[in-house]
């Protein structure tokens, strides 16, 4: 009887809860599937393709693992374009972050018009990649480009900054930091969750600004800054809309990135089989950048609540 | 007024219905694609009709008023016209769907490298079909090129020849004679376009090599008695002497500065956009170029006229066309080849040509008047000139794998162009590698 008596309010609220569950997995049915069938099933094609030779417009053949060989051993445009990509990462991660840092440093302080210019300097992340990279094609535009002009007016003679070699991945650089809003976004929130005790602490000790920027600010922010380092080098990576749109990966290969060169290989030669091994080998890059920085931020990264 | 709230439960209930409904909705099966040029919507649909998807790289414009004459003699046909960007990428994804349009009109490399990988139906049945069809109105090397292991798999509709473009009123104003359309050489194409250039004054004698383009290339090399392949397309001819002279000779003159804009001048003016359009902005003595420009000149504001393509060993020049073919998953065959057929006619081949201001790949379309290369203008244009290039003109090379052949061969071109390697050292190391790519059959 007592055990009846506990039964049943237990068997309501498992009835209760599996209820919740199926509701719960019936909102994310939607995104479930379109996860498979559009991202899971080509993720797992891929890895299949990436062992075949396949035209799209004739039967795969079994290659083996011959593409794996061939990307580093006759393709120079492959490692040509890790070149590039590895290039291209390892100089505008670090400037974005420090440009996003300085921004939302700025932003965090009590200005007039503060919602604007927050807004204003986010405004291009919510821009494709595809229209910001045109409307960047007309900023570097020789004659009639905003760049040359202004330089023109400082006494600077201008450039071709797309079609010279030795300027073209500088100006690609100088364009991914239209999007240094994304990470500046996430460091003011980290900044305004930043606890004022420790402020008001140093304050007492009578530390100045920069030692509580280096001794307070810069720690507590080292997990946003670490996340952001992890993403721009993720995105970095994957650059693609740029160099497909300003530069079409020229001059001479110049700025021929990884994903671009995965897409013409794909798109343009028709080697899907080598494009999809490329993409893996692209992951296991990023993968291994990523596992790196995971290494690396237990030496840098401060977790409050945590002892070192 | 009733005052009952919506409970949760009730609200979830309303929202995973909803939601339930978008997913089946999505999963219905899409509507075809819209016919671009509205003008299959004229047709009246009848219950047998039998609707014919015809997928192409140009504007659906080019084809409107042949394909409303035929949907007025075919009722139970309805032909919808796909214009499809990013033609070499989304044909290839469309044959490995097994979506291909029942009638596919691509260019030359990529007609023969479907062909060969069995995307479209043999054509001859059906040629042969037909009573009144007659192959020998077509000129020859149009109508023997899309064959492939035996089969037909094409039918061409127009060719667009190179030929020079030259600014009469910049000629006279520089002194300089007019170029002779019966020896045209390219020491003559030089001497003019020097002496007409003053690059001070952003004037050139000849029109820039688009690096860009490859394939504009290869008029040059044919000119000078080589080609970028063998015959067969199984090896590339980039490191023979008549394809490295004739490489190197243009590009020379194009380093030079004082002949045409040199890629620093180029970008100084504009890029290759503007480099396009100085024809026409009355800036080139002479431009080397497809009959299509025509248009651009009409309302120039200087007299034009028109001279075959400069010579050096041999007089050559590019003709550039498409073809007509029926993909294999089409389940409409005969519909398919009526509409093929009736495209290609003489009369369907004359609608397109003059639209584009280029001749036609039949004879009897070359013969209606007014002809489709000419356009009117109230001075003297040896319009003549362009349907001759016909006769010794070459069809464009198509190699199989033609995109990564292209790469390796444009990269090459670049740094030729660019004046970074010498034609003579850098094409004997591409040719091994292209001709790897193109006999990887």
């Amino acid at each position: 009887m007592t055990i009846t008596s506990l039964s049943a309010p237990s068997n309501a609220r498992r009835s209760r809860h599996l209820r919740e569950a199926l509701v719960a997995y019936a909102f994310i049915l939607p995104w479930l599937i379109g996860f498979v069938v559009f991202v899971g099933g080509p993720i797992i094609a891929s890895f299949g393709l990436s062992f075949f030779r396949w035209k799209m417009i004739a039967p795969p053949r079994f290659y083996g693992l011959t593409h794996y060989i061939n990307m580093f051993t006759t393709d120079e445009l492959f490692l040509t374009s890790i070149w590039v990509t590895f290039k291209f990462v390892a100089i505008s991660v670090p400037i974005s972050q420090v440009l996003a840092l300085g921004l939302a440093l700025l932003l965090n302080q009590r200005i007039q018009f503060l919602g604007v210019w927050r807004s204003l300097f986010y405004l291009p992340a919510v821009v494709s990649g595809v229209a910001g990279s045109i409307i960047w094609v007309w900023m570097y535009h020789n004659e009639l480009g905003i760049v040359n002009n202004g330089l023109q007016l400082l006494g600077l003679e201008g450039r071709v900054w797309l079609f010279e070699k030795p300027l073209v991945l500088g100006a690609l650089i100088v364009k991914s930091l239209w999007n240094v809003g994304v990470p500046m976004v996430i460091y003011l929130a980290a900044l305004q969750g930043l606890p004022q005790r420790l402020y008001e602490a140093a304050d007492i000790d009578g530390a100045g600004e920069l030692p509580k920027f280096f001794s307070i600010t810069l720690p507590m922010l080292s997990p946003a800054i670490f996340f952001n380092v992890v993403m721009g080098t993720i995105s970095g990576v994957q650059t693609f809309a740029e160099p497909y749109v300003m530069t079409g990966g020229g001059p001479d290969n110049a700025t021929l990135f990884m994903g671009l060169h995965l897409y013409q290989s794909a798109f343009h030669f028709l080697k899907m089989g080598y494009a999809s091994a490329m993409a893996w080998i692209m992951f296991v890059l990023i993968f291994g950048l990523t596992i790196v920085q995971f290494r690396l931020a237990d030496r840098w990264v401060y977790y409050e609540g945590t002892s070192r | 007024m009733s005052n009952k709230t919506l409970s949760r439960r009730d609200f979830l209930r309303m929202v995973g219905s909803t939601a339930a409904i978008g997913m089946l909705a999505a999963c219905a099966p899409g509507a075809p694609p819209q016919a671009e040029t509205g003008a299959s919507a004229s047709a009246p649909p009848t219950a047998e009709s039998v609707t014919i998807r015809y997928g192409r790289h140009d504007p659906a414009a080019g084809v409107a008023v042949t394909v409303d004459a035929f949907h007025e003699e075919h009722l139970g046909i309805t032909v919808e016209v796909e214009q499809i960007g990013e033609f070499h990428a989304k044909i290839p994804t469309m044959a490995a769907a097994g979506t291909l349009p029942d009638v596919v009109r691509s260019w030359e490399a990529m007609a023969l490298d479907l062909g060969r990988n069995n995307q479209f139906i043999d054509l001859q049945p059906y040629v042969d079909g037909e009573l009144d069809f007659n192959p020998e109105d077509f000129y020859e090397n149009w109508w023997n090129y899309p064959i492939v292991d035996g089969k037909r798999v094409g039918i061409p509709d127009a060719a667009a020849p190179h030929v020079t473009f030259y600014n009469a009123d910049l000629f006279d104003a520089a002194g300089v004679e007019y170029p002779n359309k019966d020896s045209f050489t390219w020491t003559d194409f030089e001497e003019k376009a020097r002496a007409m250039s003053d690059p001070d004054n952003q004037i050139w004698g000849s029109e820039t090599i688009p690096v860009g383009w490859h394939m504009f290339s290869v008029k040059q090399v044919w000119q000078n008695g080589g080609a970028f392949y063998d015959p067969d397309y199984l090896e590339c001819w980039l490191d023979k002497p008549e394809t490295i002279e004739g490489i190197q000779f243009w590009a020379d003159m194009l380093l030079d500065g004082n002949v045409m804009p040199s890629p620093s001048q180029i970008a100084g003016i504009g890029g290759g956009g503007v480099a396009a359009e100085l024809l026409a902005a009355g800036k080139l003595g002479m431009q080397r170029m497809g009959s299509w420009i025509t248009g651009s000149l009409i309302d120039a504001g200087f007299r034009f006229n028109i001279v075959p393509e400069p010579s050096q060993a041999r007089q050559d020049t590019i003709t550039h066309g498409a073809f007509n073919a029926i993909a294999a998953t089409s389940d409409h065959e005969n519909e398919a080849w009526t509409w093929l057929n009736y495209n290609t006619s003489t009369q369907g081949i004359y609608n397109y040509a003059s639209e584009a201001n280029f001749p036609g790949t039949r004879r009897s379309s070359n013969a209606i008047e007014p002809f489709p290369w000419v356009a009117q203008v109230d001075f003297d244009v040896d319009w003549n000139v362009i349907p001759e290039a016909l006769n010794y003109g070459h069809i464009l090379p198509g190699p199989a794998n033609e995109g990564e052949a292209l790469k390796f061969i444009g990269d090459a071109l670049e740094k030729v162009y660019s004046g970074t390697a010498q034609a003579a050292d850098i094409f004997p190391e591409v040719a091994p590698k292209v001709t790897t790519v193109i006999s990887d059959i």
